[in-house]
């Protein structure tokens, strides 16, 4: 074995140009197969940072109630509770319930509908918000007083300047299923504890966000209950079996309730699939045109050094000991390319880092060089090296030593 | 004394590019002691390199009876037919077929790399002994294209003698050099082949250098025949 390798050593020091040819578009190859492959890792990893940072570690899981639109409030309100209890006493501590209530603001005479959420104070831990801290309006406990968060577009929409909006009072009404007489109307009044752009991803058809205490008076139609639980993403089956057993509300359609990951929901994951489909489609084509250069450099000095592996064949090198010459001096050659491409492609992955990494997300906390994606661009040199080295090997291997050694 | 190489009835035919057989070598016999010098001298066309291709396991016969000490290497495989070639025979060729890309000692020490593994400071060890030998210490690391055509053939015989063959195959072993040369080459060659007692067997123009020898045999109508005319 020494023989072998320090032959196809010799072979490769020996022939620097011949060397460079045979390299150079592998270097390339490898330098795209790791640099793409990085991007992807380095995306993938960007996301889940993102999410961590945003939602935590455990699965952020909305569970949902289907009632029908005719549901009593009230009773709706006392089996909500029973339900909530239901799931503590199961386990999912970190939970927080919201009601999605639309609600009409009275301004300069006029009625605004509004989609107003109603969250309990648990949300600010669980930070499914985009909201920076301080921005949640205080707690509203059993007070005609309502704090709020509004989006600027709707203090625009009701006549107030979202710049000076912090600290005015507005008026809203409930509706229900009866005619709206202002005159008559029994009118609440709200604080505005803060003006956001939007709630976030999973909250953007919101305009209006209360914090309560409690579950909200029936002040009218509840649209649709929900919770919002944390757990371990090994527990998200558990959730699931847990709701199977609850009992359902009065007036539940079928299923009683649904789950929905809310922290996968502002994932990129379906972007960052369909980016590794192209990634590897370059992937491939990289290799295939660096193979394509191994191979023609191949055959073409298979053809040129006839002499030489006849002469070997007469020193008494076996067929098999001349294809495994051209074979391994072929892997030196991809190995050597790798060699350079890799520490290439991690100047390549850290400087240009931003390019690389899909737009939308932030920079993951570390641009260095994937392991695993230097390790793919070991293995597919080598894999394209030995696909790419077979062909001349076999030629140099089978050529007869007498018309090798007359060239 | 057993014969180290022996051949009956060895014919080699080749097809021409019309089709047609081309006997080269037909019912040719041949034996060769230990120690023996013999000289194979012919017109051009006769078959002398093809015989001594067959000689040295880099060809096979058409047909016929081929032991070497004593081993039918009808039946070898290729690695064995290889390291049969490798370990009995060193070859000298009229083109020297040196590696411009390595040196003369690297050039020496190449066939260690193809037999059983020996520590490279061993093989480079031999490779300059016998470079001593040829008397190109001095050129130890000199590439070939750095030496005259005697030096050069000079490297090819240390070559031939690095694994301790115990059968030198020269092909036209001068036939590149000139006549002064040519001589050196020669004398350094029947030298070290008596000294080392090897058998040599010598295809050559020369009638000189055939005359040396202990034998020489006449390669005519794809038979040898004794005699010393050339």
């Amino acid at each position: 074995m020494t023989g072998l390798f320090l032959t196809a050593w010799l072979d490769v020091r020996n022939t620097p140009m011949r060397t460079i040819a045979a390299i150079a578009g592998m270097i390339a190859a490898v330098l795209a197969v790791v640099v793409v492959d990085a991007a992807g890792i380095l995306s993938n990893t960007a996301n889940e940072e993102y999410l961590i940072a945003t939602y935590g570690r455990p699965a952020t899981i909305s569970i949902y109630s289907n009632t029908s639109q005719e549901a009593d409030p009230n009773l709706l309100q006392q089996e909500m509770g029973e339900f909530q209890a239901f799931l503590q006493r199961n386990g999912l501590t970190r939970l927080s319930p919201q009601v999605d209530m639309p609600l009409q603001v009275v301004s300069a005479g006029r009625t605004n509908p509004v989609e107003a959420l109603w969250v309990g104070p648990a949300f600010k831990d669980i930070g499914v918000f985009s909201l920076i801290a301080g921005s949640f309006p205080n707690v509203t406990a059993d007070s005609p007083v309502v704090h709020v968060v509004i989006t600027a577009d709707f203090a625009s929409q009701i006549g107030l300047d979202p710049r000076s909006a912090v600290g005015a009072t507005i008026q809203f009404i409930t509706p229900g299923p009866r005619r709206i007489d202002l005159q008559t109307e029994r009118l609440h009044t709200m604080v505005i504890d803060g003006v956001v752009n939007d709630f976030g991803p999973n909250y953007q058809h919101f305009q209006l966000l209360v914090v309560a205490n409690e579950f909200p008076p029936a002040l009218g139609n509840v649209m649709r209950a929900s919770w919002v639980v944390q757990v371990d993403p090994a527990d998200e089956e558990f959730v699931g079996q847990l709701l199977g057993v609850a009992t359902p509300f009065t007036d539940s359609i079928s299923p009683a309730f649904g789950t929905f990951r809310m922290d996968q929901g502002e994932s990129l994951q379906p972007v960052l699939d369909q980016q590794e489909v192209t990634a590897r489609a370059v992937q491939a084509v990289a290799l295939i045109i660096g193979g394509l250069g191994i191979l023609g450099v191949g055959l073409a000095g298979v053809r040129e050094r006839s002499q030489e592996f006849g002469l070997r064949r007469a020193l008494g090198a076996s067929r098999k000991r001349v294809f495994g010459d051209v074979l391994l001096q072929t892997l030196i050659e991809v190995g050597l390319a790798a060699a350079i491409a890799i520490p290439a492609a991690a100047i390549v992955v850290d400087v240009f880092a931003r390019q690389l990494v899909l737009e939308s997300l932030p920079l993951p906390h570390s641009t260095a060089l994937p392991l695993q994606s230097a390790a793919l661009g070991v293995t597919a040199a080598l894999v394209v090296g030995l696909i790419a080295g077979l062909l001349p090997a076999v030629r140099a291997a089978r050529a007869s030593v007498v018309q090798s050694l007359r060239g | 004394m057993t014969a180290l190489l022996e051949l009956e009835g060895i014919t080699k035919e080749y097809r021409t590019p019309s089709g047609e057989p081309l006997r080269i070598l037909s019912g040719l016999d041949f034996a060769v002691e230990p120690g023996e010098v013999v000289s194979i001298v012919g017109r051009s066309g006769q078959g002398k390199s093809t015989f001594l291709n067959i000689l040295g396991l880099l060809d096979q016969p058409t047909s016929g009876r081929f032991l070497c000490d004593g081993q039918d290497v009808a039946g070898l495989g290729d690695a064995q037919t290889s390291r049969l070639r490798g370990e009995f025979f060193g070859f000298i060729f009229q083109q020297f077929y040196l590696s411009d890309r390595r040196s003369a000692l690297e050039n020496v020490a190449e066939p260690f790399l193809y037999g059983r593994s020996h520590a490279i400071g061993e093989r480079l060890q031999v490779a300059e002994q016998l470079l001593e030998k040829v008397g190109l210490a001095h050129r130890l690391h000199a590439r070939p294209n750095q030496l005259s055509g005697g030096e050069q053939q000079r490297v090819a015989i240390a070559r031939a003698l690095a694994r301790r063959p115990r059968i030198v195959l020269a092909d036209e072993p001068t036939g590149s050099l000139d006549a002064t040369t040519g001589d050196q080459v020669i004398d350094l060659l029947f030298d070290l082949v008596r000294t080392e007692s090897l058998t040599l067997i010598l295809v050559s123009h020369d009638e000189t250098v055939a005359r040396r020898a202990d034998r020489t045999l006449v390669l005519h109508a794809g038979k040898l025949h004794p005699g010393g005319a050339v």
